[in-house]
């Protein structure tokens, strides 16, 4: 190896090293961690401290940073109740919109729940019906399953 | 060289594949026959399975073994003759690609096709049963060879505990014995806790038994109970379902609604169960039983159930505060007369007063009953009830319980007619168009409607609408359970009644004898009751049988017909009883037939000619016919012929619904229409009528006396003259139907 590359390597592992220090100090001061899509935006990071991303890839101390920086960002997004998709950078109301739509979804999926298991009892009271009319005889067809008819219905927010 | 004699010797094969279709499925109520396609890989295979041979019948998606012999039928084509098949449940034990098959193939798993079987086979190669019955979404979600989205997974495991919950009941019910064939009821009606209701109760089955021999099906259950669930004989459980049994059994065989208490006592003591009614009423049965302590009567719940519904809604009808108002009036009635006359052709028409009075009665009632004999005018009460409301746009229909009846109706009143059957298929329709609201529905020989049907009705009529029953409190009880108008008839406050007859001016023999029979009046009967001699112009004869037994009595009726077809007056033949029917039709299709050898068929063991007169015993809703309805076979095919979708071996013309194809499956309700049993042949009228009184279990007043008034001119009662004179004096049978909770029709504060 000629000692021109041995020096530019030096310095390239300095410029790494150098990075890889503001970044240490940057987390030390529990800064608010540029996001995209619920994960830390190392597009983002990388802008505001200048390394490329084969810098990330090629220095190890970067890399270890990195794998904090995205532990500390999941945590911090399961802690907060914030919306997986939700940017920090995103104003508040469509923050505030979106945690809505996640809101919404999950009624929806227990709504889905509730009115097929509506059918399915529907259905056993229209056999039961046909039953009756057919032959004079009355099943209950619900001896087993208990207030399903009267369960209160909670509201997209879960309230009830 | 010499050459061998080459030959081929059937060899039984054993197939196991996936039903992708069922041409044909029939059952007689123990065995079962089915055409169906087999899939086993990329082959088909067409297979039968004749009675006897299977257990219980094919349904789409089934996996079944079959064992039998491949054969080159002449007009199908290759088919395999099963001589054995059985539905096999899938399980660990089951073929992987089978399986995968299946899956593929099965309507429960929405969006897995053909790749994603594939890939799963791959990825779980002989452990795809056990993966599904253990793993979870995730599963499918992160194998590296399948990485299945989220839906998809959800859809898989949801389908395969569709499949698995049916799975494990077939062999729940393999294992207790109980009957196969069973599976879709309980399954409609417990959902996925079938298997917890019988082991709960494994007496829940009775009610899904076949409505027929409660009793004995009550023993068939008391057994799998005692063998397969240790019930022990001091079981209350088991003293519950026989009291059901017993009012289950009166209810299909005799319509009771309720029984005494000290008859079902009798059974129970029969049956050697240490309880008393009301002791496994009072402790066990609140949720099945009810006591009625005055009456002394003990009830099923679903048999009060159509009471008390049926009242309440009779209620609903009589006091709903959404009702409109409308007035009588003179001038349209006046001008209703007048629209009659002309019609009629007649000089001078008018109605009397006791007529115009049900006219007003009616149009002032929200519910009302109009009551009265043959030829009293009831038809005309109704087409001036019809005039007052059209002429105010009040909308009205005109309802009948038979094809007959309502034909008759819609030719009288020149206005559309149904059967209460087609009009309740159409109801869903009707509501949603709002066309229902403020209509009046007349509903003539409503003294047929059983408790169900008029049920079935009324759960669908709007409060706001009004009803008016229209019939003969003197005729016979309904063929089907229960007694609702002749309870209403009861009531003062309800029901108009009409007597004076204009039938043939009011004073033929035939009105007398009909008149006196409603009476009771044994003078006037036997005054205008005369004996039959060939080329009699009396209107009422008897002909006395050499002897009661009903060879004798099949013969006199016989001759009697032959007597009046010749003189061009062919009469209906009327009976008592099926057995007197049957025999009957067959021999007057032998003499129709002889030497003629007409086009027929078998079915169901029966034989059908070309020509027959039919009448259909059910209502059919894929037919759009209704219970009583009667035709005329046109064609019989010897090779089926595909209408609608559907094999049919037969053409009927029917009177009221048209031409109809039928299946084989179909005509297992039709019967010969030569001889028809009165209650039958109820909302029908013949010129003339053969009444052969066949049955003393049987007939009573309202029995002669209906049958007595379907004929317009002539009657012969075939019988012993001793019996027809008791039979008049006898009371009424509907005297003697059971209910449990009288319609009590009053506003309620």
């Amino acid at each position: 190896m000629s000692k021109a590359l041995k020096e530019k390597r030096n310095v390239a592992k300095d410029i790494g090293d150098e990075r890889a220090n503001a970044i240490e100090k940057w987390l030390a001061s529990t800064p608010e961690i540029p996001l995209y899509q619920g994960r830390a935006n190392q597009a983002a990071i990388g802008r505001k401290f200048s390394i490329t991303k084969s810098t990330w890839g090629s220095n190890p101390r970067l890399g270890v940073l990195w794998e904090r920086l995205k532990t500390m960002v999941a945590q911090q997004v399961s802690g907060s109740g914030t919306p997986v998709n939700v940017s920090a950078e995103q104003p508040e109301e469509v923050r505030k919109l979106l945690k809505q739509k996640d809101l919404l979804i999950d009624w929806l999926r227990r709504e889905l729940a509730r009115a097929e298991s509506k059918i399915e009892y529907m259905e056993q009271d229209k056999a039961a019906e046909e039953l009756l009319i057919l032959t004079g005889r009355f099943i209950r067809h619900d001896t087993l399953k208990q207030n399903s008819e009267s369960d209160p219905t909670p509201d997209f927010e879960g309230r009830y | 060289m010499q050459l061998d004699v080459f030959s081929t010797i059937a060899l039984t094969v054993k197939l196991t594949g996936i039903v992708t279709g069922v041409i044909d499925a029939k059952t007689d109520g123990k065995q079962h026959f089915a055409i169906f396609n087999l899939k086993i890989g990329t082959d088909k295979h067409r297979v039968v399975c004749r009675f006897g041979t299977i257990e219980d019948q094919p349904s789409v998606d089934d996996i079944w073994h079959v064992t039998g012999e491949h054969e080159d039928d002449q007009r199908y084509g290759p088919q395999f003759i099963a001589t054995a098949g059985e539905r096999k449940p899938i399980d660990v034990d089951t073929d992987q690609t089978l399986v995968c098959d299946y899956i593929q193939q099965s309507k429960l798993f929405s969006g897995i096709g053909k790749n994603w079987v594939e890939k799963m086979n791959k990825a779980f190669p002989d452990s795809l049963v056990k993966t599904l019955e253990t793993a979870d979404t995730v599963t499918f979600i992160k194998h590296p060879r399948l990485k299945m989205p989220e839906t998809l997974a959800e859809s898989l495991l949801s389908g395969w505990r569709q499949c698995s919950t049916k799975v494990k009941l077939l062999k729940f019910l393999n294992k207790k014995q109980i009957p196969r064939a069973l599976v879709s009821k309980l399954t409609q009606l417990w959902g996925r806790q079938v298997i917890e209701n019988l082991e709960a109760n494994p007496y829940r089955l009775l009610p899904l038994m076949p409505a027929k021999n409660a009793i004995d099906q009550w023993r068939t259950i008391d057994k799998i109970a005692h063998a397969q669930f240790s019930v022990q004989k001091d079981d209350p459980r088991r003293a519950l379902a026989a009291i059901e049994a017993c009012l289950y059994q009166a209810y299909d065989t005799n319509g009771h609604m309720a029984l005494p208490i000290k008859n079902v006592q009798r059974v129970l003591d029969d049956e050697n169960i240490k309880y008393t009614v009301a002791e496994v009423a009072r402790q066990h049965g609140q949720f099945t039983l009810v006591i009625h302590q005055e009456l002394k009567l003990v009830q099923s719940l679903g048999h009060l159930a159509l009471e008390k519904i049926t009242a309440k809604r009779l209620n609903d009808i009589a006091y709903s505060p959404d009702s409109y108002t409308l007035t009588y009036h003179e001038s349209l009635l006046l001008e209703f007369i007048e629209q009659a006359r002309i019609k009629k052709q007649v000089k001078k028409f008018k109605l009397d007063d006791n007529q115009i009075n049900a006219v007003k009665f009616v149009m002032l009632s929200r519910l009302s009953l109009i009551t009265g004999g043959g030829g009293t005018g009831k038809t005309t009460i109704i087409t001036a009830i019809l005039h007052q409301h059209e002429a105010r746009g009040k909308p009205v229909w005109l309802l009948a319980p038979t094809g007959k009846a309502a034909r008759r109706l819609a030719e009288e009143t020149d206005h559309k007619t149904e059967t209460v059957f087609s009009f309740v298929l159409q109801i869903g329709e009707l509501i949603r168009s709002g066309e229902l609201q403020q209509t009046l529905f007349i509903i003539d020989e409503a003294s047929m409607l059983d408790t169900p049907s008029i049920y079935t009705l009324l759960k669908l009529l709007p409060n706001n609408c009004r009803l008016c029953l229209v019939g003969d409190v003197k005729k016979m009880e309904p063929m089907g359970p229960g007694l609702v108008f002749h309870q209403l008839a009861n009531d003062p406050n309800l029901c108009v009644n009409i007597n004076r007859s204009y039938r043939q001016d009011g004073v033929s023999d035939l009105h007398k004898f009909c008149d006196a029979i409603g009476r009771q009046d044994l003078k006037l009967a036997s005054a205008v009751l005369y004996p039959y001699a060939k080329g009699t112009q009396s209107d009422v004869t008897w002909r006395q049988t050499q002897s009661s037994s009903v060879r004798a009595m099949v013969k006199s009726a016989q001759n009697t017909w032959y007597d009046l077809y010749k003189v061009g007056k062919e009469p209906q033949l009327l009976a008592a009883t099926r057995k007197v029917c049957d025999q009957i039709n067959q021999e007057q299709q032998k003499i129709r037939d002889f030497k003629k050898k007409l086009p027929s068929r078998e079915i169901y063991e029966r034989k059908f000619i070309e020509g027959d007169p039919v009448i259909y015993g059910q209502n059919s809703r894929e037919l759009a016919i209704s219970n009583g309805s009667v035709g005329k076979i046109c064609e019989i095919y010897s090779n089926t012929r595909f209408k609608d979708g559907r094999q049919c071996i037969v053409k009927i013309e029917f009177e009221i619904e048209g031409v109809k194809y039928m299946t084989e499956k179909e005509c297992l309700f039709m019967d010969l229409a030569y001889c028809i049993t009165t209650h039958k042949s109820q909302g029908s009228q013949y010129d003339n009528a053969i009444v052969i009184l066949d049955a003393d279990y049987l007939i009573d007043n309202s029995w002669l006396y209906t049958a007595v008034s379907l004929a317009r001119h002539k009657v012969v009662l075939v019988g012993d003259l001793e019996f027809i004179k008791d039979t008049i004096n006898s009371p009424p049978n509907t005297a003697r139907r059971y209910i449990g909770s009288p319609i009590n029709i009053q506003e309620t504060k």
